[in-house]
């Protein structure tokens, strides 16, 4: 028996129409759906018997992950994150709706942004269409206020890029991994060598700080008790934990600016320098962005502050020779030529 | 708008038309053509009908509030109840590194036409849900600034700066073309009146830059991107002579971060003081700046050969200028 084919058109539009509103009406019950209710809702799109709707439903629900919108399926006795049991198939959203943060751009600076993302955009369509598709996505979604800024931008065929094509050396490694679970308050597990010792670490996420092209993940880490550093480039197989964590509502991340001063290598130590009164824009640079907890002091070529690592003094002392002329702490100074002597020793 | 590849249509005509809804609801009246250019779609006759369905779309119960309600009149577009999508979701984890990637090559490849490193820095630290700060720690800060405002206000500049050949300095003028970071390291390039040709000079390097008063004689030319790709800065099969280091193992990743490392393997030693340390072969042009680099890493790496650059490294250090209690 011949049956009606259905008309790829029509088809298309239902199921258009059908996600349209599965995905809204999830946005909008984040508690989650049983079969039966979804059925209710919808009762054109599910007719028919039960298996055949639940199969249909299976389907779309794959559909709804592609859209951003992955549910959990709770079997029927099975206890829901809310505390009640499931008398039914139930379908909750796995992840709370985010929102982007309130962004106010001013001109010059949506403009800018618009123009940067079609750079980039136009360097990566042709041989990332992945990345020039989610820069697109992220685009409107960062612009949806000044779609004008953005348009004009799209229109600027002509402007050439060949800067960018050369300095291009991204890397994302495990980022997208500790930005979802930071997202979505997970702990990330990892294994990280730390003082010559390789150990795997579980950490609640907090920020994450980048310097000198590098990214460190900024976490509370549950081993340790404490807030730790790690380089995200240096972590090794990292993944998302099902454990949870509640967000630290002081945590500062202003407190944790990497500085080479702030690495811990030692108990921490006061320091004084003298600095070379005629190179101070090179000291200005060296002590910029220095954390807070640092408790930096300046009192015209005087510097006094806290550190973990004055080793990391030291190598900027040998960088820029005389920039330094005078360290009154006799430890500290016996440190400095302890420090030269052992290098020395590798050449003699 | 192409979407990633293996999404079937509707799943990607979806996902684009929701991505509006704030772009319709924050622009009221918006053309319709304006809409479609931030699409994939070609016809504005599909275009029009997708749209024109999503009123369809609603929240059960389905009372007249629960459904998007949008208006297509004159070509121009409103939309009325967003159903939560008045402001749009926060950026996935992947649109977030592909944004971030973006705004990175940015900063690091500053150039006139673009905005300031600090405006795209605020930018990234702003689009985050969860706390953010890049590069707040900056060693050539200060310097980057001072270059980025004479490009911006089209001025030559002056500054100290010590060269290869000689370690005292020299007083330079330049005409600033571009800054960029390379390799952790921060360079600019520009016409040099001294020697009355294009030249690269490291931050690093640079002293008391001044912004002169004066405008500048020459201005970026259209094979900028040329000079750059062709310098030995990026050019990284150019030529130079082989140095061999020994590194501890915890610096591989700051030291390939900071130069071309090949041949890496255990070193292999007796001596205590290198125990569990690895050897590589590094291709250098620039001997001061390279022993410049291995200086800033302390106590933990070493020049293994050739003799020369062990000699000079020495004589380096040697001739520091004392440290005074």
């Amino acid at each position: 028996m011949l049956r009606p084919q259905p008309d790829p058109i029509e088809a298309d539009i239902s199921k258009f129409e059908r996600l349209g509103c599965l995905y809204l009406t999830f946005l909008n019950y984040p508690a989650g759906l049983s079969l039966k209710q979804i059925r209710e809702f919808l009762p054109q799109a599910y007719s028919g018997e039960l298996e055949s709707s639940r199969r249909k439903f299976i389907r779309d629900r794959e559909d709804l992950e592609s859209l951003g919108m992955k549910l959990e399926c709770y079997e029927p006795g099975k206890a829901l994150p809310d505390g009640r049991t499931a008398n039914d198939y139930v379908y909750i959203p796995t992840d709370e709706v985010r929102h982007l943060p309130e962004l106010e751009l001013a001109r010059d600076e949506a403009g800018a942004l618009a123009a940067l993302l079609m750079r980039s955009i136009r360097r990566t369509q042709h041989s990332d269409t992945q990345t020039a598709a989610l820069l697109r996505s992220a685009m409107v979604k960062l612009l949806y206020k000044n779609p004008d800024t953005l348009l004009s931008k799209l229109d600027d065929e002509h402007e050439t890029d060949q800067i960018e094509e050369v300095v291009s050396e991204s890397d994302a490694g495990p980022l997208p991994l500790i930005h979802e679970a930071i997202e979505k308050r997970k702990v990330i597990e990892f294994e990280y060598v730390s003082s010559g010792q390789k150990k795997r670490r579980h950490v609640e996420g907090r920020g994450l700080v980048s310097y000198r092209g590098r990214w460190c993940l900024v976490a509370y880490c549950r081993d340790a008790k404490e807030i730790r550093l790690f380089y995200t480039d240096t972590m090794e197989n990292p993944k998302i934990s099902d454990e949870t964590f509640k967000p630290d509502r002081k945590f500062a991340i202003q407190n944790y600016t990497i500085h080479p001063l702030s690495v811990r290598n030692h108990p921490p130590l006061l320091v004084t320098i003298e600095t070379d009164p005629e190179r101070q824009s090179v000291v200005d640079d060296y002590f910029s962005g220095v954390p807070v907890t640092l408790g930096l002091k300046r009192s015209g070529t005087t510097v006094s502050f806290q550190t973990t690592n004055l080793d990391a003094l030291f190598s900027w002392m040998s960088v820029h020779p005389g920039i330094v002329t005078r360290i009154p702490d006799e430890t500290v100074l016996n440190r400095h030529t302890g420090y030269l002597e052992t290098i020395k020793g590798y050449y003699r | 708008m192409s979407k990633p590849d293996k999404k079937n249509k509707s799943v990607s005509d979806l996902e684009t038309l929701f991505e509006l809804l704030p772009v319709i609801h924050a622009n009221p009246g918006i053309p319709i053509a304006q809409l479609q250019e931030l699409t994939h779609f070609k016809s504005k006759k599909e275009f029009t009908e997708k749209l024109s369905k999503m009123i369809l779309f609603g929240t059960p119960p389905f009372s007249p509030t629960d459904y998007l309600e949008i208006l297509i009149e004159d070509d121009r577009v409103y939309l009325e109840f967003p159903q939560g999508l008045d402001r749009p979701l926060s950026l996935s984890s992947e649109e977030w590194v592909a944004v971030k990637n973006a705004i990175g090559d940015e900063i690091d490849s500053f150039s006139i036409h673009r905005t300031t490193t600090d405006t795209l820095k605020r930018i990234l630290e702003r689009i985050s849900t969860f706390p953010v700060l890049y590069e707040t720690a900056d060693p050539a800060k200060n310097r980057r600034k001072r270059i980025e405002e004479a490009i911006a206000e089209n001025l030559q500049v002056e500054f100290f700066y010590r060269t290869i050949s000689s370690k005292e300095s020299e007083i330079r003028r330049v005409d600033p073309w571009h800054v960029f970071r390379h390799r952790a390291v921060h360079y600019m390039i520009g016409f040099c009146h001294m020697r009355q040709s294009p030249r690269f000079f490291h931050l690093d390097r640079m002293e008391k830059i001044t912004l002169l008063a004066v405008e500048r004689e020459t201005a970026p030319p259209a094979n900028l991107g040329e000079l750059l790709r062709t310098s030995p800065i990026f050019n990284r099969q150019s030529a130079g002579f082989r140095v061999e280091i020994i590194f501890n193992p915890a610096l591989r990743r700051p030291l390939e971060a900071s130069f071309v490392m090949s041949e890496v393997s255990p070193f292999g030693t007796d001596d205590p003081r290198f125990a569990g340390w690895l050897r590589a072969t590094c291709k250098v042009r620039e001997g001061i700046w390279f022993r410049s680099m291995i200086r800033s890493f302390g106590t933990e790496v070493a020049i293994l050969a050739p003799e020369h650059m062990r000699k000079s490294f020495l004589e380096e250090l040697e001739a520091m200028p004392p440290v005074t209690q």
